[in-house]
């Protein structure tokens, strides 16, 4: 008797144990989900019915100096399906053929892919045809917002603009450099949602508006750029060249006014981006070097002058080849026209006399101007992968005296073609250098932030400019070529050729033909700067001279210079 | 005796009960119910006919700001092709297709030369006025014989009735 009633007591405690142990571990679970995890579990309810959503900011558009659109953005809405939620794709897919134009066959093989992902039928509706679509409420069918960027010029200044991802962020050249300035800061609503996904009205709303981007103008001219494009393709077709480019930069304010690339690309094109096309995405005039050639000649007359170990008047004996260092230089034709001035030495770019005038300068004056002039070192233009240019100073332990000799007449030193035209545009500026710009200003509605122009520094004295571009001008009126004079009007230049570098020296016979200037002297409006990649002829000046001259001919008229001499140019048209 | 004495005099009410206020007041509350129920059906009424119209109203803002945006979405295209139109591509194809214009080729200089005060006719009348200073603008070195049959032209057609010539 005894014993069974301790048995049930045992069976009570161990069934009351039994309860308590589940009571224990329910009100942990109790706890844990209430009062442990309440954060999350108010997160993950909340989450349920909330609506977050990003609202994409308006990219800025890209002006030129005068306010013509170069690169605009534009909504367009494209059209996608969601295959599993069509139900009818044979009639789904004749209506969307009917209103977006693509066949029917190509729609409904999209219709019927068991993709359980929404598949794209078509981008860029125009909008009379997105709301047809949108009326027709068709199940599994719908249009989502998406911004372009629209070219209404077609594509002009490819590597200058540059272009934009699928995601509508700069990619390449000014559209990457100015991406944060141009894409402006996204909104976000966040807000109560319904079953079918839509915003409840009543509901909690709680909405950050996106800032929109700034509008870039640049310091390009549309006229211009699309001139020098055209003018660049022509001389790259007719002179049987590689490619090349053409600069053109306002003297006193360092402004691009144009900058051309060739081979280019085409930014209208439906699908820009091309993993083959790379080499092609860059601005080459600021990211690629080049040897100059005897435009190099330019600054070492400014230097020499400059120290006044030189006037233009300066006479030297050149017989064609000086030995330095235990190399021989030549002059490119290998003639000597023995007693020669440092103007002549300009006119028949005479290498013996530019290496003449390094010698007198030594190494450390001579790399100091060369310094000055902005070499060597980034210019701090507003595009992405600027080069800083090349080449040895004396400092190097490979450097040689034949280097400092070279290196006057432009060869065994790499430049970018953006530091080429600041230097020459140094002189055309009374010897100031001016920091090369593309970005005027931003505006972002009515507020405009103007970018003004940046003085770098004085490289030489106002003086020393004058003399050199009087034998500048008599580099271009008094060559035997004569291809880049313009009638009536005073022009200051000078042209180079280059041998292409490879990785184991100088490939035969392919050449840089170049031409530098600017114009009008008395008071300089524009420097320009052309260049063709290894033309048939060889030389500057036959190749890049007479493009020089018909693009100069056509900024006298666009920019409205008036001629100084117009007498010339009455006889010019009598002709 | 005592015990009708007691009943025959009037018997005094407790004080308690004399003083019992709620039910002699209860009629009144009750007809105050009807009357509160009636209020308060009016405000849930008045509520949910207010939360109704947010409700309605602020779906209709949803949809007039999805309209609004495909007028956006429309104005930025019409925007692009009216650039587009404005380009210099549209201009030049416009000029050479249509207006059959070529391009300029030999760009001629005109440079204006002071007039020749003895030359200039007096301003005798209204339309003498007017013709000199046009003139004056469009004169030009090459071509001198030109520009004086142009004035003669000009100053016979402005020039009054009654001085010009029979």
């Amino acid at each position: 008797m005894v014993g069974e009633v301790r048995d049930q007591r045992w069976r009570l405690m161990t069934l009351c144990v039994l309860f308590a142990g589940c009571a224990a571990l329910l009100f942990y679970r109790t706890y844990s989900y209430q009062v442990v995890q309440y954060q999350r579990f108010r997160d993950l309810a909340s989450e349920e019915h909330r609506l977050k959503k990003e609202i994409v900011a308006r990219r800025g558009d890209i002006l030129d100096r005068n306010g013509n659109p170069l690169a605009i953005s534009v909504m367009y809405q494209s059209v996608y399906a969601y295959p599993p939620a069509v139900k009818d794709p044979s009639s789904v897919a004749s209506t969307l053929s009917r209103l977006v134009g693509d066949p029917p066959e190509a729609i409904l093989s999209k219709l019927q892919s068991s993709s359980n992902a929404a598949v794209l039928i078509k981008r860029k509706l125009p909008a009379d045809v997105s709301t047809k679509i949108a009326n027709l409420d068709l199940p599994g069918v719908f249009l989502q917002s998406e911004p372009f960027r629209g070219y209404p010029e077609g594509s002009i200044a490819a590597q200058l603009l540059g272009f934009v991802g699928k995601d509508f962020k700069g990619l390449a050249s000014l559209e990457l450099s100015m991406d944060k300035e141009l894409g402006g800061e996204p909104g976000l609503l966040d807000a109560e949602r319904d079953t079918v996904g839509g915003e409840i009205a009543i509901g909690r709303r709680d909405l950050v508006p996106p800032t929109d981007g700034s509008d870039a103008i640049l310091t390009i001219d549309r006229y211009i750029q699309r001139m020098v494009e055209r003018e660049l393709a022509t001389a790259v077709k007719d002179y049987k060249g590689r490619g090349g480019f053409i600069i053109v930069m306002d003297p006193k304010t360092g402004g691009i006014l144009a900058m051309a690339s060739n081979p280019t690309y085409d930014l209208t094109a439906e699908e820009v981006y091309d993993p083959s096309h790379q080499e092609l995405y860059k601005p080459t005039a600021v990211t690629d070097i080049y040897e100059p050639g005897s435009v190099m000649k330019i600054v070492t007359m400014s230097a020499g002058i400059e120290e006044k170990l030189i006037t233009p008047d300066t006479a030297i004996t050149d017989r064609g080849s000086v030995l330095i260092d235990g190399v021989r230089i030549h002059n490119w034709d290998f003639q000597g026209p023995g007693r020669e001035t440092m103007t002549q030495v300009l006119i028949n770019s005479a290498n013996v006399g530019a290496a003449y005038v390094s010698n007198l300068l030594g190494p450390d004056r001579f790399y100091r101007y060369v310094d000055a002039f902005g070499f060597g070192k980034p210019t701090g233009i507003d595009l992405p992968g600027e080069a800083s240019g090349k080449y040895r100073t004396p400092k190097d332990p490979a450097w040689t005296k034949s280097d400092l000799a070279t290196n006057s007449f432009g060869q065994g030193i790499a430049v970018t073609a953006i530091q080429m035209i600041s230097a020459v545009s140094t002189i055309a500026n009374d010897g100031v250098l001016m920091k090369p710009m593309v970005v005027k200003a931003f505006r972002q509605g009515d507020s405009v932030r103007e970018m003004p122009p940046v003085q770098v520094r004085r490289v030489i004295s106002s003086q020393t400019a004058k003399a050199l571009t009087g034998m500048m001008v008599h580099v271009v009126e008094d060559n035997s070529l004569k291809l880049s004079v313009v009638p009536g009007y005073k022009i200051a230049g000078k042209t180079g050729t280059a041998d292409l570098p490879t990785a184991t020296g100088y490939t035969s016979g392919a050449t840089y033909a170049s031409q530098v200037g600017f114009a009008p002297v008395e008071d300089p409006k524009f420097a320009l700067l052309v260049r063709i990649d290894d033309p048939e002829k060889k030389y500057g000046g036959q190749v890049a001279s007479p493009v020089f001259k018909k693009i100069a001919e056509q900024l006298f008229a666009y920019m409205k210079i008036p001629p100084s001499e117009p007498a010339k140019v009455k006889a010019s048209a009598g002709r | 005796m005592a015990l009708a004495d007691v009943s025959s005099q009037p018997m005094a009410l407790p004080r308690r009960a004399r003083r019992e206020p709620t039910r002699l007041h209860t009629p009144h509350f009750i007809a105050w119910l009807p009357l509160a129920s009636v209020l308060i059906g009016i405000a849930s009424l008045f509520y949910l006919t207010q939360t109704s119209e947010v409700a309605t109203t602020g779906y209709s803002i949803q949809e007039l700001q999805v309209e609004e945006s495909n007028w956006k979405l429309r104005n930025e295209q019409l925007s692009l092709e009216l650039a587009k139109a404005r380009s210099l591509a549209a201009v030049e194809a416009e000029a050479t297709k249509r207006l059959l214009m070529v391009p300029a080729k030999d760009v001629v200089y005109l440079q204006p030369q002071p007039v020749d005060a003895s030359r200039r006719p007096a301003p005798a009348s209204r339309g003498d006025a007017r013709v000199v200073p046009a003139l004056e603008k469009a004169t030009v070195a090459p071509g001198k014989g030109l520009m004086d049959a142009l004035r003669d032209t000009i100053s016979g057609v402005l020039a009054p009735r009654s001085l010009r010539k029979p």
